[in-house]
């Protein structure tokens, strides 16, 4: 790397400082991210909602739910990798008969959408809900039923927010009217849910 | 057991499942879903261990499988397709033996790892891709930086294909063709999908700086190969833009997949 006139650490601050000064938190974090990914530096710097101040430091039903942090490839896996103990010692294991319940998983997740709604409900019904209830499939029904349970507000247009899901890559089709959290979708409640506000 | 012993198992339900479907057509989710684990698995576990020159129809054949998945595929084409990948891995059982074990991973960060395994779910060619790159500029000295960084933008374009199908994005409300393009750019598809999102416009600023950078910087080098005399003055510039599309790549693709950056 180029290392023409050394300056000291702190005009390097400052030189910082200025540059994100104008950013907002998020642009400023991807921002610090992306330079210690170039420089090769180890960063603490975590993304917005991907470790909450908030977060409990105790055990708590909610705690069963993975930390929201980077783990290691199939540090979620899917539930068939799972059973067939895929990665297991890597993740804490959601466990559905400890109860954690939609109403606990919505307040830790706090989705903002109703489309972020319907991943954090079928995550619950793919990892938390009651082993006889437990399923891969998500429909419609399945929304109102447990968005009500949650006491999220019930969107204007019920039968389109799975719809919109797709579009956005968080579920994709099984059959007409059932649909299934992708990756990516299980990404967002594990690892993104809460999203940070911008300040 | 070994990981190609362990797939050849898999793989030996999913044709007797295959076998019991007596229609012309795949419909049962529960052996799509099969099919689909095969298939990320074998890119997954067995992928990574088997040597270069056994890897191509192994990849094609898996690919189809994985994508087969997705639809409701013919039956037939599903069984032969299980019986081809069979074949294939079972030479490469017999071979895998007697040849040294070729380590090709270097140490991964924790976001790349979640990365390659995301995408492997989604679309092991564009995981192969990516892993290449990282595999290429963890690597010593090479001659030529364009592999890496024309891997890097072919598994952000595959993932946007996957995200963001050209019909999908075309019918989105507002979308126009840029300038001579017959399909959508890939800024183009990075908006799509995040605007489904409902991500704010302002939000979508950085993803879609990056998505221009990597089209251009990578574009650009292609362009170069025709217009420029040293091909090692090239090279020798390019190696630290390679890293800075890694990074382009990196970021868009976090947002895409949902994964934390850092």
């Amino acid at each position: 790397m180029n290392n023409p006139t050394k300056g000291t650490i702190g005009q390097a601050i400052d030189q910082t400082m200025s540059a994100l000064a104008s950013l907002e938190k998020r642009e400023q974090q991807i921002v610090i991210a992306t330079v210690c990914s170039l420089l090769d530096i180890a960063s603490s710097v975590a993304r917005p909602g991907s470790a909450p101040a908030h977060a409990p430091a105790a055990h708590t039903p909610a705690a069963d739910v993975p930390a929201p942090q980077p783990h290691a490839a199939g540090a979620m896996p899917k539930p068939a990798e799972q059973k067939s103990g895929h990665h297991a010692t890597e993740r804490v294991e959601p466990d559905g008969d400890r109860g954690v319940d939609i109403r606990t998983l919505r307040s830790q997740k706090q989705p903002a959408s109703a489309q972020q709604m319907a991943c954090v409900v079928a995550y619950y019904l793919q990892e938390h809900a009651p082993k006889d209830e437990r399923t891969k499939e998500v429909s419609t029904a399945d929304l109102e039923r447990l968005f009500k349970q949650a006491g999220f507000k019930l969107p204007a247009r019920m039968e389109q927010v799975l719809v919109n899901a797709k579009s956005a890559g968080y579920f994709e089709s099984i059959e007409r009217g059932t649909y299934r959290l992708t990756r990516v979708g299980y990404n967002l409640v594990t690892h993104s849910l809460p999203k940070a506000t911008a300040t | 057991m070994s990981a190609v012993a362990a797939l050849l198992n898999e793989l030996d339900a999913l044709r007797k499942a295959l076998a019991g479907v007596a229609t012309r057509q795949v419909a049962s989710s529960a052996i799509k879903a099969q099919m689909h684990q095969v298939a990320s698995r074998y890119f997954s576990t067995v992928q990574p261990e088997i040597h270069d020159a056994e890897t191509d129809g192994l990849n094609q054949v898996f690919q189809a499988i994985h994508a087969s998945s997705r639809i409701r595929p013919s039956a037939q084409k599903c069984r032969d397709l299980v019986k081809t990948a069979r074949k294939l891995l079972v030479a490469v059982e017999g071979q895998t033996p007697a040849k040294p074990h070729k380590s090709k991973q270097s140490p991964l960060s924790a976001v790349d790892e979640l990365i390659i395994a995301t995408l492997n779910d989604l679309c092991p060619t564009a995981s192969l891709a990516y892993r290449q790159a990282l595999i290429d500029l963890g690597g010593g000295d090479r001659l030529s930086w364009r592999g890496p960084s024309t891997d890097l933008r072919e598994a952000l374009r595959e993932t946007l294909d996957i995200l963001a199908p050209d019909a999908d994005a075309m019918a989105s409300p507002g979308f126009k063709l840029e300038g001579d393009a017959k399909r959508p750019t890939m800024k183009q598809k990075v908006r799509y999908v995040l605007k489904s999102r409902g991500v704010p416009s302002g939000a979508m600023e950085t993803p879609e700086s990056a998505v221009v950078g990597v089209e251009d910087f990578v574009g650009g080098l292609t362009r170069s190969v025709y217009t420029r005399s040293s091909v090692s003055a090239h090279t020798a510039t390019t190696r630290a833009e390679a890293s800075r599309v890694l990074a382009w790549v990196r970021l868009v693709i976090c947002e895409l997949l949902e994964i934390p950056l850092g």
